[in-house]
């Protein structure tokens, strides 16, 4: 007995639902399957067309919950950003195209100023001490060797030194000649390295999940338990 | 002077917002009114959000715009172009009742799951064929870069399918060193070089130097 | 009220972005009087004018994207990429013009279509032919990740770009459209700095900028000495790190933790 398993819908307009998002699936499909078509036109046209209309409500629906509410509630400062987001639409006027530039101000600013402050302290700080902090901080190399985690300390080295090479690849006012060469050819191949790794974690992952449309496949068919 | 409102104030009004998130990180607790949901720099994130969202319009003039162009002009693609138009009012007239009357219609929540949700997933689950087109693309190359590329993908590959272990017991081993220690290296240099380049633009575009931001170009 | 400076890791990293601050300043007045700053070549930027000759030889327009960006400018991680890739934007649409090559921009990030409009308006105004920018051909909007990704392959087939150019804050789109590229034997050059997608775009692209160089490479393509004064900057914050990193790594050899210390504060 199969428990937990959902039986295959009656209703036909569900019935009705789940073929044609299997046909707009294969439809998409088709596309790395076999190429650029005319039903795979339709199906982009199609979700271009559904995604825009519901984005609009969507967005609407937010700016209803956090500008119109809370303006007609007294909140009268949020008309600022309001009439921000219409000077967006400035664009379309060509003499006046230059309003449009203070709510991109905004938003920038915002972006830049998060990004600038937020970056030095995980992106560069923890990850020098992340790399000098040694297998068993406060202990030196030679009281590890010989008999201790030999292993931990390798990795250390590797990783201290595979950085410092990565980072003198990246340099970029120096021409990759002369003494600086070995180091930045060492340092790509520590990048490929990485590149490589994060590579074979992806592929199975986006694989698992082209296999869950396979599965699709056949719960729509009935040939397996919906 | 007349220009000034078109770009030294735009300049000023973003160093302006930029100086106090940046204020907000590292003394946002320390000063009264700037941090919180009540203090600028929250207020100015929701500004930002607002902004945001009033911009689809924007975006949706352009869209028909595109489409319209196809159809008036009877290209190939005009007959797509009206599947568009016609499917995109009818879902939107259905998405404004909703909205304005809070009732949700059966056509829009049949359209939403089956179409907009349905092809979400269908869309996420491509890149399973492109990715292993790529990885194969990636493979292919004759070099000792894609050599080092492929030995770190394999591994790590084995490592995390079940095969890999039934293949040959070292794959798991090496495999998660890879992903533990091997790869460690190349990421921390991206995350330290990709913060130092970001510190170097956020300057540039602060003060005016970047084409990419109203500036030399404008 | 409360004291405003707390002694923490906090402050190391503000001490390090104002003396980063102070070295791009320093580094830019420095060039401004005359010192000769010579940038690496990033091949990427090289292939730009490349691409765009293809297209103009090919009679074929350029498919050109800055990625999902997380669908806003206001995004600390995405929304600089972002602006990097319109800066480049620019540069090759005024190559575009002068050559005569169809360029279409594709994205989904509404609140950039002015800064967008302008930056191409611009490059065309630049070179003289004004009249020949029409926003319903060279910008493309969908909204989301997926319909714009949608867009973006069935363009592809249909145009078969000569070249196509993805720089920007890229997501599980990239190895799509680069891929795309690749079967309709499209010139690639790709750049981003999302760790998670530069494999697939260093695998499926001809030319790669990687990290920062996505940053650094409108400062290239600029020339200006000033601009170029900051990459001198940023290359000497690089040895700075560096130097904690060698220092750092031979006192923790010793068993020294001090330098770990002084950084946590």
């Amino acid at each position: 007995m199969i428990a937990n398993v959902a039986a295959y819908p009656s209703d036909p307009l569900v019935i009705l639902g789940i073929w044609v998002a299997l046909f707009l699936m294969l439809a998409i499909y088709s596309y790395p399957l076999y190429k650029e078509n005319p039903v795979y036109r339709f199906a982009e046209h199609i979700f271009v067309a559904t995604a825009l209309a519901i984005g609009i409500i969507v967005n609407l629906t937010s700016l209803r919950n956090s500008a119109w509410t809370p303006l007609v509630g007294g909140n009268y400062l949020l008309i600022i950003p309001i009439i921000l987001g219409f000077c967006m639409y400035f664009l379309l006027i060509p003499k006046q195209r230059w309003v449009s530039r203070y709510p991109i101000a905004i938003l920038v600013g915002s972006s830049l100023g998060l990004g600038i402050a937020s970056n030095p302290l995980p992106s560069i700080i923890t990850q020098v001490i992340s790399t000098i902090t040694a297998p068993k901080a406060g202990t030196a190399v030679w009281a590890w060797f010989p008999g201790s985690p030999t292993g931990d300390w390798f990795s250390f080295v590797f990783v201290a030194v595979g950085l410092i090479c990565s980072m003198t690849y990246f340099l970029l006012t120096y021409e990759h000649t002369g003494p600086v060469k070995p180091v930045t050819i060492a340092g790509r191949y520590f990048i490929m390295l990485a590149l490589g790794a994060y590579f074979g974690n992806t592929v199975l992952f986006r694989f698992s999940m082209l296999a869950e449309r396979g599965q699709y496949i056949l719960r729509v068919l009935g040939l397996v338990p919906y | 002077m007349s220009q000034v409102y078109k770009r030294e104030l735009v300049f000023i009004v973003t160093g302006v917002v930029a100086l106090v998130m940046m204020l907000d990180y590292f003394f946002g607790k320390n000063i009264p009114g700037l941090s919180g949901s009540g203090g600028i720099a929250g207020q100015l994130q929701t500004w930002a959000l607002i902004i945001q969202l009033m911009a689809i319009g924007l975006g949706a003039i352009n869209l028909i715009q595109v489409h319209y162009r196809q159809i008036s002009r009877k290209t190939d693609m005009a007959i797509y172009s009206i599947i568009f138009m016609v499917f995109f009012a009818f879902l939107l007239l259905l998405g404004l009742y909703k909205l304005f009357t809070g009732v949700e219609l059966y056509p829009y929540t049949w359209v939403f799951a089956n179409v907009y949700t349905s092809l979400g997933t269908t869309l996420y689950a491509i890149t399973g064929f492109f990715v292993f087109s790529a990885a194969y693309r990636a493979f292919r190359a004759r070099n000792v870069d894609a050599a080092i590329l492929l030995i770190g993908g394999c591994f790590v590959l084995l490592a995390n399918a079940p095969i890999g272990e039934v293949l040959w017991s070292g794959f798991p081993l090496i495999g998660n060193w890879f992903n533990n220690v091997g790869q460690i290296p190349g990421m921390r240099a991206f995350t330290v070089v990709g913060a130092l380049g970001l510190l170097a633009y956020g300057f540039r575009a602060l003060i005016g130097k970047e084409k990419g931001f109203y500036s030399e170009a404008s | 009220m409360g004291v405003w400076i707390v002694l923490d890791t906090k402050f190391v990293a503000l001490l390090l972005l104002i003396a980063s601050f102070a070295l791009f300043y320093a580094y830019m007045k420095l060039a401004q009087g005359g010192m000769k700053i010579k940038v690496r070549t990033f091949p990427a930027v090289a292939a730009i004018p490349e691409a765009i000759g293809r297209a103009a030889e090919m009679g074929k327009p350029v498919y050109y994207s800055t990625g999902l960006g997380q669908l806003t400018l206001n995004n600390q991680l995405n929304g600089p990429q972002t602006l990097a890739g319109i800066s480049i934007l620019g540069y090759t649409t005024r190559l575009c013009a002068k050559s005569g090559v169809k360029i279409t921009y594709f994205t989904p990030i509404a609140d950039s279509l002015p800064l967008v409009e302008e930056t191409m308006r611009n490059a065309y105004l630049a070179e003289g032919k004004p009249e020949e920018f029409d926003p319903t051909t060279a910008i493309n909007f969908q909204n989301e990740q997926s319909p714009y990704l949608t867009a973006s392959l069935g363009w592809i087939q249909r145009e078969k770009p000569a070249s196509s150019i993805l720089l920007g804050g890229f997501y599980y789109e990239s190895v799509c459209i680069a891929e795309a590229g690749n079967i309709i034997g499209a010139m690639q050059i790709g750049g981003t700095a999302n760790t998670h997608q530069l494999p697939f775009l260093v695998a499926t692209c001809d030319y790669t900028l990687i990290m920062e160089e996505l940053y650094a490479a409108s400062a290239e393509i600029s020339g200006n000495p000033d601009v170029l004064g900051s990459l001198k900057g940023e290359d000497l914050l690089k040895f700075l790190v560096l130097a904690l990193l060698g220092i750092g790594f031979l006192l923790a050899l010793i068993g020294n933790t001090s330098l770990i210390g002084l950084l946590r504060l």
